[in-house]
């Protein structure tokens, strides 16, 4: 999509109130094209070579009341706009969020959240910046017509030698903005390595001291800062620059006229009114010009921020990151129906499923796997074999090739089957937000007490919540951060119970339990009348010894799959992995 | 409050004198250039209506443009001076703090967050940075330019330094007293994005756990009051800054009116000449610019006195650490403890702890959690200081030795490991680019990491929260760590959480192989471990509980050690 057809989509979003900023800001960046014409009647008739009626206080008291009039419109049009920015933009933002968290289909979302939030944040401003130069547009160009007009009628040969360092002023800004971006952006990157490196530093302190290593790492902290240096210095150098330019360029315009007129100014040729009028529009008419140069820099890089935009989310379409909805505002969230589904889970088979990476490296072949009602199902390997691949392919949280079946039927968009009260998954280092225990637990859905407390029971949280400050209302801090790593993974854990699904699918859940901890957790969930089916990667031999049946991965296949005693007997793999993946023998 | 001490932070200047007087002169010649330019408008309005006579026309536009471009190019000079000086000098005082923190010892540490010391190192020698820099080119230069013009108004026509002069200290006024209205809106701006985009950022990390668990549509409901909490207070936000806006540009174009209202009577009562009246609308225009800088840099100003302060309140902050410039002997060290007593916030953390280690043995501790085994480590590695007793090691007492000697004989591993966002080799040096890379891989080769640091490879970038390291490759860094620094006497925090397998046997054999030559602390959290060690010491509540050769305490049925072993129980 070109920056222009991306203008004109998000024009379509409340076009009306768009329409009002835009004829607002045209009349407040329009209208001082006036003024140069009031100050040459001025200066005309203080000068005594005005040809009409010589009265100069008509002209001061127009100039009076549309220099304070504008101010009103100033303020109004920010009213508006303001409203319609941030409106606008986060429409944006809700709908790249939206098609990350709800959009049919799988796909593999591999981003760094930082890199990913500054494209929520940056690259969306970038394309409202540029919109917003459609919004001031109109009135930089009525200025610019109309005093060049007027000058025009004054000395046109003079008005089109102006144009030449005028014009000079908007390639130069087109050129050089881009490149000034790029160098703030590296002065911003240069300070974040240092800021980053005191974190680092006095994160570690202790280990910083207790390796005696204070010199060298302070060497490194001198390098950091003068590459700072370096580069703030490249940024000011080139904006000073730019800026140099602009104003020279409206200096040289100036004095091209001073010489120009020098021999007939005075005259009714060129009165010195009319000498004013250029003196007064000419500064302004050469900041208008670098304005359009930079317009020309804002369409091009509002292209790019959209094909970030773009990348971000993957493979949405461009109407959906457009996608004119009114953005919902309301204090209050809107109520989330549990969806219902009838049919009883009785098997799952997956057949011949594949996965390629993103850099063409072979994830997953052909693997093979099916799973039971009531049954537990253990993925095991080393690190790398695929385990995790195999539960994220089949959620469709990864796009793959193969055939899923429930009940018997073929699953066609696994992202959107797999989802509670089907199943319910935990990753293996889970994610809590900021906000309340119950709400991490519930994730907004509605629940009774009686359900928050069997979810934590049965994640063996119980306890934990009791020792809380506020217990279920405790806030868990930002990524979970109040809470211990086991901590967090059981509440991930209460979270999957919470939702009530048939077919429980967790990844190394155990990792961060002691075994004690491990012990309750299978014991609660295969009591005596649970009705669970549980697939689970692990290379516990707690879980191992619980297994119904247990594939072995490697290399992203299945290498053998049975029961813990049939494999011990006839996988080496098996063998090697229970010998050297435990820990607890002497337990 | 105290008054700032200005004087001990421009002291960083005075390396850079030239460079300052340079800027000064740049500033000054290029404030006289601004003020001659409108100057020279005057006198060609005024001679081409021939009431002053001039040699030539063209020569003034001629002039006019020298003085233009002069003054522009000497502003651009000086704002690059500026800025190369403030940085320069600051940088000077960044490494200062840093060395002077790193100093201190850990009891500050423990109570202060990294991210204050980032404000502290970088957030407020910033604000001094830009005192510096902006300070002599703003705050000065404007302040110069603004005295010019009305010198030259006063020296044109009273009633025109009369009127400019009442319209300069008006705005002005107006401006620093609307300016932190302003500021007050950017904060708020900074926090409601920062919520917004927190709450974005945790989804996106969130993202499978999400989708998988059908929160997708909970989540966008939750997005509606948090966008718009930010939709409101943005809003309020940026009408704030509108007002200002509105309110000095009502301030400045009134100037412009009040301008044209006296030129046009001083000209018709034949006081000024028309070429004056244009210079007075020209200097009104022209003050626009330093008058809003001298309101800025006011609240700048404010900012930079805080910072100075709290650097000198940093400044003034000494280590609790007694120290000296005795030697350590070389190769493995005894270690002797002699009635130790520790206490930390008031709490007694060791009361009267006293034992030797002989060189070359290895000591396991065990214990409940917050029993003080840690504390014991953090005493011989003098991250803190003993309330009284005394530390011995290799015999002689650590209060005499100093930092760096120690931190050369004693190498420990801790179950934190602290990475940098920097390549594996810099990670294993800290940054100490005198060893090279064949010496560093002989070193893991002969640790039994050879293979590892192969794969792995000394150039891979890694990132500050470990980006690219599982758990497992960090503890192997730590270790590679101590086998480069190849100390006397090694403090080892044993890793509680698991490790993949494979990772698991290749620090056992770190392990073994670390603990050969060396004498060796071991906080121990799992009972395979300590079939290694010579000697066990179980520690509670502050105090030894038991302290004897391994073998013995196993064979003896009602110690401490054998029962815990019995009951299998958790070490941690």
């Amino acid at each position: 999509m070109t920056s222009f057809q991306i203008v004109v989509e998000l024009m379509r979003y409340r076009p009306k109130r768009f329409a009002l900023s835009a004829a607002l800001w045209s009349l407040m960046h329009g209208s001082p094209v006036v003024f140069g014409y009031l100050i040459g009647k001025i200066f005309d008739s203080l000068s005594g070579e005005a040809t009409v009626a010589a009265n100069p206080w008509v002209p001061v008291a127009i100039f009076a009341s549309v220099a304070l009039g504008r101010n009103a419109i100033l303020w109004l049009g920010e009213v508006v706009w303001i409203d319609h920015w941030l409106e606008q933009s986060l429409q944006l933002r809700r709908n790249m969020l939206r098609w990350l968290l709800e959009a049919p289909g799988s796909r593999v979302v591999e981003l760094s959240t930082g890199r990913a939030i500054s494209t929520f944040r940056d690259d969306v401003d970038d394309v409202m910046e540029y919109l917003e130069s459609y919004v001031d547009g109109g009135g930089f160009i009525i200025f610019g017509l109309g005093s060049l007009g007027v000058m025009a009628s004054i000395d046109p040969g003079l008005t089109l030698v102006l144009l030449v360092p005028l014009f000079l002023t908007l390639v130069l800004t087109q050129t050089l903005v881009p490149e000034i971006r790029k160098r703030r952006r590296e002065m911003r990157a240069a300070t974040e390595a240092v800021t980053g490196f005191v974190g680092e530093l006095f994160g570690g302190v202790q280990a910083v001291k207790l390796a005696g290593a204070s010199e060298p790492v302070l060497g490194r902290f001198r390098e950091l800062n003068e590459h700072r240096r370096h580069r703030a210095l490249r940024d000011t150098f080139l904006t000073e620059a730019l800026r140099s330019i602009n104003v020279n360029m409206a200096s040289v315009a100036v004095a091209i006229t001073l010489i120009a007129v020098s021999a007939r100014v005075g005259s009714p040729d060129f009165t010195i009114g009319d000498l004013t009028v250029f003196l007064t529009y000419l500064p302004r008419l050469a900041g208008n010009m670098a304005w359009i140069g930079n317009i020309f820099a804002q369409h091009r890089r509002a292209g790019v921020a959209f094909e970030r935009m773009e990348t971000v989310t993957v493979d949405a379409p461009p109407s959906a990151i457009l996608d004119r909805t009114m953005v919902h505002l309301s204090d209050r969230s809107p109520a989330v129906v549990k969806p219902q589904i009838s049919d009883r889970f009785e098997r799952l088979e997956i057949r011949d499923l594949g996965y390629v990476h993103p850099d063409g490296k072979s994830g997953l072949a052909a693997v093979d796997l099916d799973v039971e009602r009531g049954e537990f199902i253990v993925i095991t390997g080393k690190i790398g074999s695929g385990k995790s691949l195999v539960l994220r392919g089949m959620l469709g949280l990864i796009p793959t090739v193969g055939e899923i079946k429930w009940n018997g039927r073929r699953v066609e968009d696994p992202a959107s089957f797999f989802i509670p009260p089907r199943t319910a998954y935990t990753p293996q280092v889970p994610r809590l937000f900021s906000d309340t225990l119950a709400n991490n637990i519930s994730f907004g859905r509605p629940m009774t007490g009686r359900e928050l407390t069997r979810a934590a029971r049965l994640a063996v949280l119980e306890d934990d919540v009791d020792r809380l400050e506020r217990g279920y209302e405790t806030m868990v801090g930002a990524r979970g951060v109040k809470l211990s790593g086991g901590q967090m993974q059981r509440s991930a854990a209460a979270r999957m119970f919470a939702t009530g699904a048939e077919l429980l699918v967790f990844d190394d859940l155990s990792s961060a339990l002691d075994v004690e901890t491990e012990a309750r957790l299978w014991g609660g969930i295969f009591s005596k009348g649970s009705d669970v089916t549980a697939l689970v990667v692990s290379h516990r031999r707690p879980a191992l010894r619980r297994a119904d049946r247990i594939y072995v991965m490697a290399d992203g296949s299945v290498s053998a799959s049975g029961t813990l005693d049939e494999l011990l007997a006839e996988s080496a793999l098996m063998a090697e992995l229970w010998t050297a993946g435990d820990a607890d023998r002497s337990r | 409050m105290t008054a700032p001490d200005y004087r001990s932070t421009l002291e960083y200047l005075r390396p850079f004198r030239a460079r300052v007087t340079l800027l000064a002169a740049v500033l000054v010649i290029g404030i006289g250039f601004e003020l001659g330019a409108p100057l020279i408008l005057q006198r060609f309005i005024d001679a081409a209506l021939g009431t002053i006579v001039v040699e030539s026309l063209a020569t003034l536009g001629i002039l006019y443009l020298a003085l233009a471009i002069g003054k522009q190019l000497l502003s651009a000079l000086a704002t690059y001076l500026g800025a190369d000086v403030g940085w320069r000098s600051t940088n000077e005082l960044r490494a200062d703090m840093a060395e002077h923190l790193i100093g201190l010892d850990m009891s500050y540490h423990t109570s202060t967050t990294p991210g204050e010391l980032i404000e502290r190192v970088d957030g407020d020698v910033t604000a001094v940075s830009q005192f510096i820099a902006r300070f002599m080119v703003k705050l000065l230069g404007s302040g110069l330019l603004l005295v010019g013009v009305l010198g030259v108004s006063w020296f044109t026509d009273w009633r025109m330094g009369l009127g400019i002069s009442g319209y300069v200290a008006m705005v002005l006024l107006l401006l620093v007293r609307m300016r932190s209205m302003a500021v007050a809106a950017a904060e708020e701006e900074r926090e409601t994005s920062a919520q917004l985009y927190g709450f974005i950022e945790e989804r996106l990390a969130g993202i499978e756990d999400i989708r998988a668990n059908g929160g997708g549509t909970a989540s966008m409901a939750s997005f509606v009051p948090v966008s718009t909490d930010f939709f409101e207070r943005t809003r309020v936000a940026w009408r704030r800054r509108a007002q200002f806006w509105v309110a000095s540009n009502t301030a400045f174009w009134s100037g412009d009116i009040v301008a044209l209202v006296l030129g046009v009577v001083l000209v018709l009562a034949d006081a000024i000449t028309v070429g004056t009246a244009f210079l007075l609308l020209q200097y009104t225009q022209l003050v626009r610019v330093p008058i809003e800088q001298v309101s800025q840099e006011f609240q700048e100003l404010q900012k930079a006195a805080g910072g100075i302060l709290r650097i000198d309140a940093v400044r003034r902050l000494r280590s609790a650490m007694r120290t000296g410039d005795s030697p350590l002997p070389p190769g493995a060290l005894s270690v002797r403890f002699d009635r130790v007593h520790f206490s930390y916030d008031d709490k007694p953390v060791l009361s009267g702890v006293t034992f030797e280690l002989a060189a070359g043995r290895t000591l396991g501790i065990v214990g409940r959690t917050g029993g003080g085994k840690t504390t014991i480590t953090r005493l011989i590695s003098r991250l803190y200081q003993p309330d009284s007793g005394s530390i011995q090691l290799g015999g002689t007492s650590i209060d005499t030795v100093s930092e760096q000697v120690l931190r050369h004989h004693v190498g420990i591993v801790t179950q934190d490991v602290q990475l940098f966002a920097a390549s594996v080799r810099d990670n294993l040096t800290y940054f100490d680019h005198s060893r090279t890379d064949d010496e560093i891989v002989e070193t893991l080769r002969t640790a039994g990491l050879g293979s590892w640091i192969d794969d792995l490879g000394l150039d891979t970038e890694i990132g500050s929260d470990g980006g690219g390291l599982s758990a497992g490759e960090s503890q192997l860094l730590a270790f590679a760590r101590v086998f480069l620094q190849s100390p006397g006497l090694v403090l080892l925090d044993e890793p509680s959480s698991r490790l993949d397998p494979v990772t698991e046997s290749l620090l056992a054999a770190a392990t073994e192989r670390l603990f050969a030559q060396r004498t060796v602390v071991i906080i121990a959290h799992r009972l395979d471990t300590l079939r290694t060690v010579d000697e066990i010491m179980v520690v509670s509540d502050g105090a030894i509980v038991e302290h004897g050769e391994r073998n013995d305490l196993v064979a003896d049925p009602g110690s401490a050690f054998s029962a815990m072993v019995a009951a299998g129980e958790a070490l941690a």
